[in-house]
């Protein structure tokens, strides 16, 4: 104390002072907390001195910010959970996902990012790193755009077909925050893809076109004969006496005739010819931008090779072949009407022979 | 679950910062019991301001609050989770 208390003069007026101001301090507090709390300030005429010490109000604030922070703590108890919980998922999660910011910066990736993209580098050489500046292998990881809300892409790396779907993550004010990019492996589903296109498109027994297949191709075809004023013929092959075959030898040696026929015919048309089974002992052929004449020669090329040629187990088969040139603007029913009987006449006028509709 | 016992505070004629007060000091005596479930506390009051004074402030101590209009004024229901 730098003075010395004045014993017995202290005076009511003094006492009133030390009240006022100590009244006045409190209420300074007491609102500097409940601003804290989100309220307004206490107002004298709202609560008269007496009932403001009596109500203890600090204490009750006191008592309350217990409780805020003890909610606080909690909540930031279950964040970590959550946290935790999330990384976990996306560490174990089967596709890979990389986090950019609106910069393009890379902000986050998981597990699976790294083991296919960057099997080189650990998290921390990518993260804060542009995207650009560090995958340079391939182009579709670069994708700077802003995709909007949600944005399919597919690509192919390092032999691996990878599905990118691209989602944009907005803030509070609706601006773009960042970007997640997930990518999965759907190598295996292309994979099955193109198995199941094959054998839609192909004939088991042969290996070569199926019926289907040389329809659509045969339709493209006539569509472009049109346009162009191209020719077209086509040319349908029955095996001769193949019921014979199949009864006195058995099924298993006419299906190796037909393989082995299948395997002759292809080694004396063109790359770009079409040859189909058409269904039992019948095949056709089509021979983009040859004439009838053209398709007449390589018929005979045919009929001759399969003549000559001796067929395991069989020895001597032959075959008959039917043929016609396209009429422009013709349905493809009377087209086919048109070649079948040619082949028929074929049939018809001793076999081995090549007719012409 | 057993029905929680409901803790009536009628505020009517307090104005705020006052009626915060007064919750906040029923609250911290039946914290625990309040967050647990078991007890739930009925603030009935005409004073405009509390209807966003005090859902805002328990809200950040964690308790759930609703509103509801009546002739009278307001009733703001206070609970835990």
């Amino acid at each position: 104390m730098a003075t010395e208390p004045r014993q017995g003069t202290h005076s009511r007026t003094d006492d009133q002072e030390n009240h006022a101001a100590a009244i006045q301090y409190i209420r300074a507090k007491v609102d500097q907390l409940l601003a804290l709390m989100g309220t307004l300030p206490l107002r004298p005429e709202e609560l008269d001195d007496a009932t403001l010490i009596e109500l203890d109000p600090i204490g009750i604030i006191a008592g309350s910010f217990e409780q805020v922070l003890a909610h606080l703590k909690q909540t930031n108890h279950e964040l970590t959970i959550a946290r935790n919980e999330i990384r976990t998922v996306f560490d174990a999660f089967g596709a890979a996902v990389i986090v950019v910011s609106k910069d393009n910066l890379v902000e986050d990736c998981n597990a699976l990012a790294l083991e296919w993209f960057f099997p080189a580098a650990d998290a921390a050489q990518i993260i804060g790193r542009p995207l650009a500046e560090i995958c340079s292998c391939h182009e579709q990881l670069l994708t700077t755009q802003h995709p909007g809300n949600r944005q399919v892409s597919e690509f192919i790396h390092d032999n691996h077909h990878y599905q990118q779907v691209s989602s944009t993550i907005y803030d509070e004010a609706d601006q773009i925050d960042k970007v997640v990019h997930l990518y999965s492996d759907i190598t295996l589903q292309k994979r099955a893809e193109e198995v199941l296109k094959a054998q839609a498109t192909t004939d088991t027994l042969t290996g070569i076109a199926n019926r289907r297949q040389f329809y659509s191709t045969l339709t493209a075809e006539m569509s472009r004969a049109d346009r162009y004023r191209l020719p077209l013929a086509v040319i349908m092959l029955d095996l001769d006496h193949f019921k014979e075959i199949n009864d006195t030898l058995g099924h298993q040696v006419g299906d190796d005739v037909l393989v082995e026929l299948a395997r002759l015919v292809s080694g004396v048309i063109r790359e770009q010819d079409v040859f189909a089974r058409w269904g039992g002992e019948e095949f056709v052929i089509l021979a983009p931008s040859r004439d009838a004449e053209g398709m007449r020669q390589l018929a005979e090329k045919l009929r001759s090779a399969v003549e000559s040629h001796s067929f395991p187990g069989v020895g001597r088969v032959t075959c008959s072949f039917g043929l016609a040139e396209y009429q422009p603007d013709e349905a493809i029913e009377s087209f086919f009407k048109r070649i079948d009987a040619a082949l028929y006449r074929a049939k018809e006028n001793g076999r081995n022979r090549v007719e012409l509709a | 679950m057993a029905e929680p016992t409901c803790i009536q505070l009628d505020i009517h004629g307090q104005v705020c910062p006052s009626c915060l007060l007064l919750t906040l000091k029923t609250l911290n005596q039946h914290g625990d019991s309040v967050r647990a479930g078991q007890t739930e506390i009925i603030v009935m009051t005409n004073d405009r301001k509390s209807v966003d004074t005090i859902p805002d402030a328990v809200g950040k101590m964690g308790y759930q609050a609703e509103v509801t209009r009546l002739e009278s004024g307001y009733r703001i229901r206070i609970y835990g989770h």
